[in-house]
């Protein structure tokens, strides 16, 4: 209920007016609705007064019809555009809300989330709020005018025929709503169904070089089939409960007709007068006219009953969808900014990190009892096992995340202290995993900063390694590259991201196994355009290459969330321990292919 | 980087697939779909003779109510007729809508069973089919792209039949009532239908208006889907590069397009019933004058005019929701088409009419001459001759691009040759099945894939008749068996889909126990390089002991250990062998595979660098 209130509330505080409409409409539309049966009655009343050749008031009545019928179709407009029109506007205002919280969730926030799950809160569950605000807010209205302006409509002409065919309303209302309860929980068991079944094919076709490496194309076909057979079964069952439910309401408001019309017929004969003179007959009950008003009356109640199954749907939906989604939109977000958060000036550079630990859910520490300081200028390497808490570590300076003890500043200002857009600012980071938007080269690589000349962007991709690539390319710059566009590699991929980063000159830079997916000869040139970017700014690398390592001014060894070891290669290879079963078992091997590799280049040059 | 090379087998790309339409009525498309329906005669009569009795007791109803409004109208009907009785009447319109309930019933689950028979068929056919095609189909196509064909085209064929069948009903009915009222008094039926070309003129106009309004609802609504889609994957990017706010005005810029023309959409389609109940009443209004005159000049009696007043409502009630489906019926007729040019793709590798079943081999393999190419432009490996005796270890060597994975790709059947043979054990592939072949063949692959199934069927995998000690066995023989116990169900531990809770390493040690399960004579084997930690590293190279133990191997290799504990090293180079022999021979000759491994094949290296690719074939040249 909580939900319910809160989703009219968004719609009271913008958009009173437009409901207000949609309900003018509403009540518009039911009030001249109930008009047209009695028209017809007339009408058949008015052919009936014997003796009369009235043609005049026929065309008196059609007229009148014409007038009725015409405002019921404005009002039906005016009803179908405001709640149609009013939701929408809500779904906008969700849609942005939702986008903006999204972006500004922390990265703890999205480690945890899929992509499918967020997608299908921002489709299906803004559909399903939506909804709600069409049938349950505004169309609501109208199934309550409608059935109580009948109600007093057939109450008013005649007493025991209304009872007769109002009998039916309540038990079929009743029904209504009970069977599309019951028919929503299986409509979800088909959804459900259909994603696993949707999840085997995926599968299947993802891995169709390991279905073809076994010859196992019988065995994944008959589990697909298993799983398509339980969708046809569950949907079927749906099916049928449905149209059990149809046929039986039909059969309830046809079987009405017929009550009204034994009924109603019998109080017709019994009220009737055969002027035994003039042979013209008066009626002193319920009139022929009555009757046929009575029949179209019953005809208008179709749909308002049938719409309370619907409303109550819809209903459901909205409070589970409604939930889903404020969820999110509630979400407080750990890294949040103080109110009172100052504007980060260009640093100098100099982090210090004070005990820091950090657990996630009050689980095992992925960082532990953390003391660094790192002076303006000098360059840090980060090494250990995956897993060992160095990208985290180099992720808390940005404040991706909040350490759960200590403190982190950044020119001794606590990063909690000042807002995150001037942190962010004042630290870039090239990540490990690069994502490319769908778009162009040039707007990827100044994604962070709109307002680079071409002169810019050419430059960073240069010092990235990256120009030569592009220059070769059909549209150079503005090849749209990305998800949708073409394929970049890893590797160049990642000496896009470094671009990116190196455009918006941050004091502090963050390379996170930057280099990881390049190979050596690259690497190696895009090592030596970074010294050059590198110099005049505080940098933290993580990374598992020697060369990287070694220009380090200094290392933190990571093992299980401490600091296991730090200090130069050297003195580090001197000491032994945790850094050097490193370098024996990963560093060095890389390292001496990386230079055989960059002399072999040299010498190849060399001898052209 | 892969080329993907449009054309034969290729499905379209276009973004605006999902909303495009097609004609209302594609004669083809009907004809394919209602061969689906042919196994189902029974359910297709059932539901044609449900809709028949439909039909014909709802047009009948309003002719039951004539005679009883006549039976107590005197003056005009007279005491005529002796079924104008009330009482008769009453029974009658009972038996009638008891009739319409039950054919109503028969003709809904008739054609539920229909439709669902019906998609259940095609969607395992389609699957089926998806199943037959070449490794090469999975080049071209993306697996997102065939996946939303299936979806989204299955689901609107869905509607279609759902919805679109009881259309042609209410369609049908319509014929049905315009019959009824000219037969019943041919005057009032031509006066009162006289609306109906203004409703047929107003509703193609209004068709065509509004057609591209809705069209471009859907664009926007995928666009906006698209950008968030995106920016949720991308949303560390936009942390730290501060985008957030450019972010929302992009989005937001979507988002009101969207919302403008959902507005304008929403304005058009109520729009239009202003115009349907103005007419509604206008047909009425003519019932009654016409009808009245007719009835003051005993022309017709006073229930028929009733009647004729319901067959209005009832004739211009489904018209409102027909525009609505005229819509639907497009996108089904497009959606079907694309299904059956899905369909129609033939699988370019198919089993011979006459292939034999692969005896039990001894694990010999020839290349003769083998040329081959994704394109017929560009041709990957030349004239490859390599002889590999039974349980022969081999290990392929050579850069990105040099050919490996394609020489592998062929031995398993995966594409064809363009030109020579490959034999296994005399046994020329193509002449033999490939269910066959895979059962002594198997592939481990550099990432290895898991289903969202338990660690015990994803080692059993195709071999479901192993037992839970052979699975347990070979978990063992590959040093998977501990890690696997330290789960929470140990072998019924559910893997996340792609087996996201797994490490790489343990990814890479469970595709291994699954090749030891299906006990191959010969493994190919393509080696991972990625980022495995030290310690699994170690438990990954004693376990590649245990699978390639007694079996002839063929192994794309990174690993220096690998190669080293080859028996045959094949150096390859832009699609030649260059090279071959054991690793101290091939040292002393000082050429390539010196050159790599001064290299120490620690290194994916890829072709994107072209200096180097040049440089190191410069290497291999002969000449230098």
């Amino acid at each position: 209920m909580p939900t319910i209130i809160r989703i009219v509330g968004l719609v009271l505080k913008k958009y009173k007016r437009r409901l207000a409409m949609g309900y003018v409409s509403v009540f518009g539309a039911a009030l001249v609705a109930l008009a047209v049966p009695r028209l017809l009655g007339e009408s058949v009343n008015s052919v009936l007064e014997s003796g009369e050749r009235d043609i005049q008031a026929l065309w008196f009545l059609a007229f009148a019809l014409l007038l009725a019928g015409a405002a019921r179709g404005i009002f039906a407009f005016g009803q179908t555009f405001f709640a149609e029109s009013t939701s929408q506007k809500v779904a906008y205002d969700i849609r942005n809300a939702f986008y903006d919280k999204l972006q500004h969730l922390s990265f703890a926030f999205h480690d945890k989330q899929n992509t499918g799950d967020l997608m299908s809160r921002a489709t299906a569950d803004v559909e399903g709020v939506r909804m709600f605000v069409n049938m349950g807010a505004v169309r609501f209205g109208f199934v309550v005018a409608m059935i109580t302006g009948i109600a007093v409509a057939m109450f008013l002409t005649n007493v025991t025929l209304a009872l007769v065919s109002l009998a039916f309303v309540p038990p079929l209302s009743w029904r209504a709503i009970v069977t599309s309860k019951g028919l929503r929980r299986k409509w979800m068991e088909v959804q459900r169904l259909t994603g696993e079944m949707i999840t085997t094919m995926q599968e299947n076709l993802s891995g169709m070089r390991v279905v073809k490496a076994f010859s196992a194309e019988d065995y994944e076909q008959a589990k697909f089939e298993g799983r398509a057979e339980r969708v046809r079964e569950a949907t079927y069952v749906a099916q049928k409960v449905w149209a059990q439910n149809f046929s039986v309401m039909n059969f309830f408001f046809l079987g009405a007709l017929a009550a009204i019309l034994y009924v109603g017929g019998n109080q017709v004969i019994d009220g009737r007068v055969v002027d035994p003179f003039t042979g013209d007959v008066t009626y002193t009950g319920l009139t022929p006219g009555d009757l046929t008003a009575f029949l179209f009356y019953m005809g208008l109640l179709t749909m308002p009953v049938r719409m309370m199954g619907w409303m109550v749907n819809s209903f459901s939906r909205a409070i589970s969808s409604g939930q889903r989604l404020f969820q999110i939109l509630d979400w407080e977000s750990p890294v949040a900014e103080k109110p009172d958060a100052m504007e980060l000036d260009r640093v100098k550079g100099y982090i210090e990190f004070k005990d820091v630990s950090l657990s996630y859910d009050g689980n095992a520490h992925a960082l532990d009892g953390i003391d660094v300081s790192i002076a303006p200028g000098q360059v840090v390497a980060l090494v250990g096992q995956p897993g060992s808490g160095k990208t985290t570590f180099a992720h808390l300076i940005p404040r991706f995340y909040d350490p759960t003890g200590g403190s982190i500043t950044v020119d001794d200002i606590d990063v909690r202290d000042v807002t995150l857009e001037s942190l962010r600012r004042n630290v870039g980071i090239v990540q490990q995993d690069v994502f490319i938007h769908t778009a162009t080269i040039a707007e990827n690589i100044k994604y962070g900063k709109g307002d680079a000349s071409e002169e810019d962007i050419r430059e960073v991709a240069s010092i990235a390694q990256m120009h030569e690539f592009i220059s070769g390319l059909p549209d150079q710059y503005e090849t749209i590259v990305g998800e949708r566009g073409g394929g970049l590699s890893g590797g160049q991929k990642q000496r896009l991201s470094i671009a990116r980063t190196i455009l918006m000159n941050p004091p502090v830079l963050i390379l996170d196994d930057s280099t990881s997916s390049v190979d050596a000869h690259t690497e190696h040139l895009v090592q030596e355009g970074l010294e050059e970017v590198m110099s005049g700014r505080t940098t933290i690398i993580v990374t598992n290459r020697l060369s990287a390592i070694r220009n380090a001014d200094f290392i933190l060894v990571f093992k299980d969330g401490r600091i296991e070891q730090r200090g130069t290669h050297e003195e580090l290879l001197a000491k032994g321990g945790e850094y050097l079963s490193l370098y024996e078992s990963q560093l060095k091997p890389m390292e001496e292919a990386a230079l055989q590799e960059v002399q072999l280049a040299g010498e190849l040059e060399g001898s052209d | 980087m892969t080329t993907r090379v449009s054309g034969y087998g290729h499905l379209g790309r276009s973004a605006l697939d999902d909303v495009l339409m097609g004609n209302l009525y594609d004669h083809g498309v009907v004809m394919r779909l209602a061969k689906y329906a042919l196994p189902y005669k029974f359910w297709v009569a059932a539901s044609f003779f449900g809709m028949a009795g439909h039909i014909i007791t709802m047009v009948l109803q309003p002719i039951i109510i004539a005679w009883g409004i006549n039976s107590f109208v005197v003056g005009i009907s007279g005491d005529g007729n002796w079924w104008d009785s009330l009482g008769f009447a009453a029974i009658l319109f009972m038996v009638n809508v008891l009739l319409n309930m039950l054919s109503n019933f028969i003709q809904l689950v008739a054609l539920a069973r229909l439709t669902v028979n019906v998609l259940h068929d095609l969607r395992t056919s389609m699957f089926r089919h998806l199943q037959e095609q070449a490794t090469s189909f999975y080049d071209r196509n993306e697996v997102g792209r065939i996946m939303s064909r299936i979806q989204n085209d299955v689901f609107q064929l869905q509607e279609f039949m759902d919805v679109g069948i009881t259309t042609i009903g209410d369609i049908m009915m319509l014929v049905f009532i315009a019959g009824t009222m000219i037969y019943l008094d041919p005057l009032l039926g031509v006066v009162t239908l006289s609306v109906i070309p203004f409703l047929g003129a107003i509703l193609i106009y209004w068709q065509k208006r509004s057609r591209p309004t809705f069209l471009g609802v859907r664009v926007a609504i995928s666009a906006v889907n698209g950008n968030l889609q995106e920016n949720v994957s991308g949303v560390r990017v936009t942390q730290s590069t501060n985008r957030q706010e450019k972010n929302l005005s992009n989005f937001n810029t979507l988002n009101q397009t969207h919302l403008d023309r959902t507005i304008r959409a929403s304005f058009l389609s109520a729009s239009l019933m202003p115009v349907v109940e103005t007419l509604t009443v206008v047909s009425m209004g003519l019932v009654v004058v016409v009808g009245g005159i007719r009835v003051f000049d005993g022309a017709l009696e006073i229930g028929f005019l009733v009647a004729f007043l319901i067959y209005v409502q009832r004739f211009f009630e489904p018209i409102r929701t027909l525009t609505l489906q005229y819509t639907m019926f497009q996108r089904a007729m497009a959606s079907g088409a694309r299904i059956f040019e899905l369909l129609d793709i033939s699988p370019e590798m198919k089993d011979r009419d006459d292939a034999v079943t692969l005896p039990p081999i001894k694990g010999e393999i020839v290349f003769d001459d083998v040329c081959f190419g994704y394109t017929s432009e560009e041709q990957v490996l030349h004239n490859i001759n390599l002889t590999i005796q039974p349980g022969q270890n081999v290990a392929l060597v050579g850069l990105t691009g040099a050919g490996k994975t394609s020489l592998v790709a062929l031995m398993h059947r995966f594409y064809d040759v363009t030109g020579g043979s490959i034999r296994v054990d005399g046994h020329d592939v193509r002449d033999v099945s490939r269910e066959s072949l895979a059962g002594q063949m198997s592939m481990v692959l550099q990432e290895p894939y898991l289903y969202s199934m338990s660690i015990k069927d994803n080692i059993r995998y195709r071999h479901m008749d192993a037992t839970d000690e052979q699975v347990e066995a070979a978990a063992r023989a590959v040093g998977a068996h501990e890690f696997i116990m330290e789960m929470e169900h140990g072998y019924d531990t559910m893997l996340q889909q792609r087996g996201n809770n797994l490490s790489m390493g343990q990814r890479q040690l469970i595709s291994f126990a699954r090749a030891i399960v299906a006990d191959p004579r010969i493994i190919v084997l393509d080696e991972a390089t990625a980022n495995i930690d030290s310690r699994t590293e170690k438990i990954i190279q004693e376990s590649l002991k245990v699978v390639l133990r007694g079996r002839t191997s063929v192994v794309i290799a990174h690993r220096l250990s690998t190669i080293i504990n080859a028996d045959v090293i094949v150096v390859l180079d832009h699609g030649r062998i260059v090279e071959m022999g054991n690793h101290q021979e091939l040292l002393d000759k000082g050429r390539l595979y010196a050159a790599l491994y001064a290299m120490n094949f620690g290194e994916p290296i890829t072709s994107h660098s072209n200096g180097l690719d040049d440089a190191i074939s410069l290497l291999g040249r002969p000449d230098i």
